[in-house]
């Protein structure tokens, strides 16, 4: 089967994968990758000393690289199940995933509030 | 008569004062708060944090890693027999995933 991204990478093991798991990764990665690059055009880009000629053309390089190099693609996602909706990020964790672990006495630190 | 008190000097040249001793010491002078993008170079990158989100694969090892090393130990992963053992449940049910198209 191919390797459905413009970059190979390796794939976490450590955590609950699925397909959005796996995009969320890569983004991730190129981010990492590319920080240096967007933060210099950025610079330049927001830098009002700099002939606006200058700053046009920077901004223009910046919103054509790749979306995926942008760090507002990037999504918290749960560790154990890959939902991102109701995260506790604390914990990377799903509220439900956070409520099995809890429950089971798996997170140091944490039990159920009775007063 | 002139006063014994000195007057106070005008505001450009308190302001180059203030310039030579921002040079002096090495701040920033930049009167009319024009943006000049110091912001972004002056935050620490996040990527390195950033995309340890999911653990690194390298910190440790994992239960396929073991039975690799170990073959003679025949280790067995609970988590990976049950859920083998729920795909062969669901099969009999006709509940498994669908046979592949042939040609």
């Amino acid at each position: 089967m191919p390797f459905r991204f413009p970059v190979k990478f390796d794939i976490p093991k450590h955590s609950f994968v699925n397909a959005r798991v796996i995009r969320d990764q890569f983004k991730r990665l190129q981010y990492e990758e590319h920080e240096v690059t967007r933060n210099a055009l950025k610079y330049i880009a927001r830098n009002t000393e700099l002939p606006s000629r200058v700053r046009l053309e920077a901004q223009l390089q910046l919103t054509s690289m790749p979306k995926y190099t942008a760090y507002n693609q990037i999504r918290d996602r749960c560790v154990a199940s890959g939902n991102s909706k109701s995260l506790i990020r604390d914990f990377k964790l799903n509220r439900t995933a956070f409520r099995e672990r809890a429950r089971a006495g798996l997170i140091p630190g944490v039990k159920v509030a009775s007063w | 008569m002139s006063s014994l008190l000195k007057k106070i000097p005008s505001q450009a040249r308190l302001n180059q004062a203030k310039e030579l001793s921002a040079a002096v010491f090495g701040h920033t002078w930049n009167p009319a708060c024009k943006r000049n993008g110091s912001k972004i170079l002056r935050q620490e990158l996040k990527g390195p944090q950033i995309s340890k989100y999911y653990g690194v694969n390298e910190e440790l090892p994992t239960f396929k890693d073991f039975k690799k090393w170990f073959p003679e130990l025949k280790l067995v992963d609970p988590r990976e027999e049950y859920r083998l053992k729920m795909v062969q449940d669901r099969k009999k049910r006709n509940k498994g995933a669908p046979k592949k198209k042939s040609e």
